[in-house]
C-alpha cells in the first residue's frame, strides 16, 4: 500500500471514523513513514486551529435592523394585490377601453388588414415561366407537323387561332438534371386525327465536356399521343428527365463522384431549353 | 382581527413552547407558521450567532455576511410556509444561507473579472494578475491572532465546494450527515472533499508557517 492510499483516509482517522482494523492499519503505516506522520500532525493542527477559530458576533444593531426590514416584507405582503385580482382589473380596464368607437374601428381595421396579408402571403405562389409559342398561320394542320423552333419572334408572327403555348416547369438553379414536366400544350380546335406530340430538348452538354462526359445530358424526345377529338388544352406530363441519376453511376457505367456533379451543375441549363415541339398526324 | 387569531392561537400552544432549552427548532417554527413573532425572534435568537459565523467564513466581509444572514432570516420569514417538517429546520435554513453566500461569491468572482478586463495594461502588468483584496476593513477587527488571519485567507484560497465542506465540519462542527443533508449530496461525498479540503489547507498553512 503506498501513501496516497492512505492520505485518502487521514481524514476519517482523525475524526475517529474508522473501524479497528482500518485504524490499525493506519497507525502501523504511520509508525513507519516519517512523511504521512508529519502530514497528518499537521492536519491535526489545522483542524484544531480551525475549530479554535474565535465565534464572531454580529453588531448590536443587527436585530434592529433585522426587524424593520421583516416590518417592511410584512406589510408589502399584507397590500400586495394577488395576480388573478391585478389581471382581472387589467381586462375590465381592457374593457373599458375597447367602448370607445375610435379604438373600435382601429382594432377592426388592424385586424382585416392582418388577415388581408396573412392571406395574401399564403396564397402567394411563384408563377411559372411561360413562354407562348406560335405556329406559323400559313401551315396547314392537315398537310404538315407543327414544328416550332424555340426560341421564335413574338407577337409579331403570332397567329392567335393556332398558338401553342407552353408553360415550362421551373426548375431549381443548378440542379444536375433538367427535369422538365408539366408541360401545358394548347391548340386552337379538337384534333380531327391521332397525332403524336413530341417535345425535343436542347442538348445541354457544352463542347468541351463531351470527352469526359458520355453526353449526359443529350436531348430525348418523349412522345405523347394525342387522341383524336380531345380538348384544345392538354396537360401533359413528359418526365422528360435525360439523365437517371441512380446508384451513383451515369450511364455507360462512369462512377458519380462530386467532381463530376460539380461538372454537370456548370453545364446544365435551365429547363426552358425546348428545342421543338412538334405534333405530327 | 389577524392580531386576534394569533394571540388566541399563541394562548393555546403548550407553555413550554417557548423554553429556550426545551423547544425544538421545528416546535418553534410552526409557531411561526401560525404568525407568531415572538417565536421567530427565538429562532433569530438561536440561529444568528451561527450562520453569521458560517457565511462570514465563506465570504470574510463582516458588512456582507451580516447582510446575507439578514436575508436569510427574511427568506426563512417569506417561505415559512413552504417549510415542511420532513427535513430538520436547521438544514433548511443552514441551506438557504450556504446558496446565499456561494451566490455572492460566483457574483463578486464576476466583479472580479470584469474588473480585472478593464484594468489597463500597465496596470495588469506591473503585479501580474493578482486579484484585489476583497476583504474590507471591518473584517480586519475581527482576527485579533496571526494565525487567525493566515486561517482565514488560506479558506478564502480553497475552491467553493471545499470551502463549505471544511466551515461546516470544522469550523461550525457538524456531522457529515447533516452536511450531506444540507449540501443533498451524498456522505461519501462530503468525507471525501472534507478529506481534500483539509489537505489543501494544511499544505498552506505549512507554507505559511515556513514563511513566517
Amino acid at each position: 500500500m503506498t501513501c496516497n492510499h492512505y492520505e485518502k483516509q487521514y481524514s476519517d482517522y482523525l475524526d475517529g471514523l474508522l473501524d479497528q482494523e482500518s485504524g490499525d492499519e493506519i497507525r502501523f503505516h504511520l509508525n513507519g513513514c516519517a512523511r504521512c506522520q508529519t502530514k497528518v500532525g499537521d492536519m491535526e493542527r489545522s483542524i484544531s486551529a480551525l475549530r479554535g477559530l474565535p465565534t464572531v458576533a454580529t453588531r448590536p444593531e443587527f436585530d434592529q435592523v433585522l426587524k424593520s426590514r421583516l416590518h417592511t416584507a410584512r406589510t408589502q405582503a399584507l397590500y400586495a394585490v394577488p395576480f388573478w385580482v391585478s389581471i382581472k382589473e387589467f381586462l375590465s380596464e381592457v374593457a373599458l377601453f375597447t367602448r370607445h368607437r375610435t379604438v373600435q374601428m382601429v382594432f377592426t381595421t388592424s385586424l382585416l388588414l392582418t388577415i388581408f396579408v396573412i392571406s395574401g402571403l399564403s396564397s402567394y405562389r411563384e408563377e411559372p415561366r411561360s413562354a407562348n409559342l406560335a405556329i406559323p398561320a400559313f401551315i396547314d394542320q392537315e398537310l404538315a407537323a407543327w414544328d416550332i423552333i424555340s426560341p421564335i419572334p413574338y407577337e409579331s408572327e403570332l397567329a392567335p387561332e393556332m398558338a401553342i403555348s407552353l408553360v415550362s416547369h421551373i426548375v431549381p438553379q443548378n440542379t444536375p438534371v433538367a427535369i422538365l414536366d408539366n408541360v401545358i400544350v394548347k391548340y386552337p380546335r379538337p384534333l380531327n386525327n391521332n397525332a403524336v406530340l413530341t417535345i425535343t430538348t436542347m442538348d445541354a452538354v457544352a463542347p468541351d465536356a463531351q470527352t469526359s462526359l458520355e453526353s449526359p445530358l443529350a436531348s430525348t424526345t418523349p412522345q405523347q399521343r394525342l387522341e383524336a377529338g380531345t380538348s384544345a388544352n392538354q396537360h401533359f406530363n413528359l418526365n422528360m428527365s435525360p439523365l437517371p441519376v441512380v446508384n451513383g453511376y451515369l450511364p455507360g457505367g462512369m462512377p458519380l463522384n462530386s467532381s463530376r456533379i460539380q461538372v454537370m451543375k456548370r453545364l446544365t441549363r435551365p429547363a426552358s431549353q425546348i428545342k421543338r415541339i412538334r405534333i405530327s398526324f | 382581527m389577524t392580531n386576534y387569531v394569533a394571540t388566541a392561537t399563541a394562548e393555546k400552544v403548550q407553555p413550554d413552547v417557548y423554553d429556550q432549552l426545551t423547544a425544538t427548532d421545528e416546535l418553534l417554527f410552526s409557531q411561526v407558521q401560525r404568525e407568531d413573532m415572538h417565536a421567530f425572534d427565538m429562532i433569530v435568537s438561536r440561529y444568528k450567532t451561527r450562520l453569521y459565523n458560517c457565511v462570514y467564513r465563506m465570504v470574510n466581509n463582516a458588512e456582507n455576511a451580516e447582510d446575507l444572514v439578514q436575508e436569510t432570516f427574511l427568506r426563512v420569514y417569506k417561505n415559512r410556509h413552504n417549510y415542511q417538517a420532513t427535513s430538520h429546520f436547521s438544514t433548511w435554513i443552514y441551506t438557504i444561507a450556504l446558496n446565499l453566500a456561494r451566490s455572492e461569491l460566483r457574483k463578486r468572482k464576476r466583479r472580479q473579472f470584469f474588473s480585472l478586463n478593464s484594468s489597463t495594461y500597465e496596470d495588469s502588468n506591473t503585479e501580474g494578475f493578482d486579484l484585489p483584496d476583497t476583504s474590507a476593513g471591518p473584517s480586519e477587527h475581527l482576527e485579533h491572532s496571526e494565525l487567525g488571519r493566515a486561517i482565514q485567507k488560506a479558506i478564502d484560497q480553497l475552491p467553493i465546494k471545499y470551502r463549505t465542506v471544511i466551515i461546516l465540519r470544522d469550523v461550525q462542527e457538524l456531522s457529515y450527515e447533516q452536511i450531506s443533508e444540507i449540501l443533498a449530496c451524498p456522505t461519501g461525498t462530503v468525507k471525501s472533499r472534507v478529506n481534500r479540503a483539509r489537505i489543501r489547507l494544511q499544505e498552506m498553512l505549512r507554507q505559511w508557517q515556513i514563511e513566517a
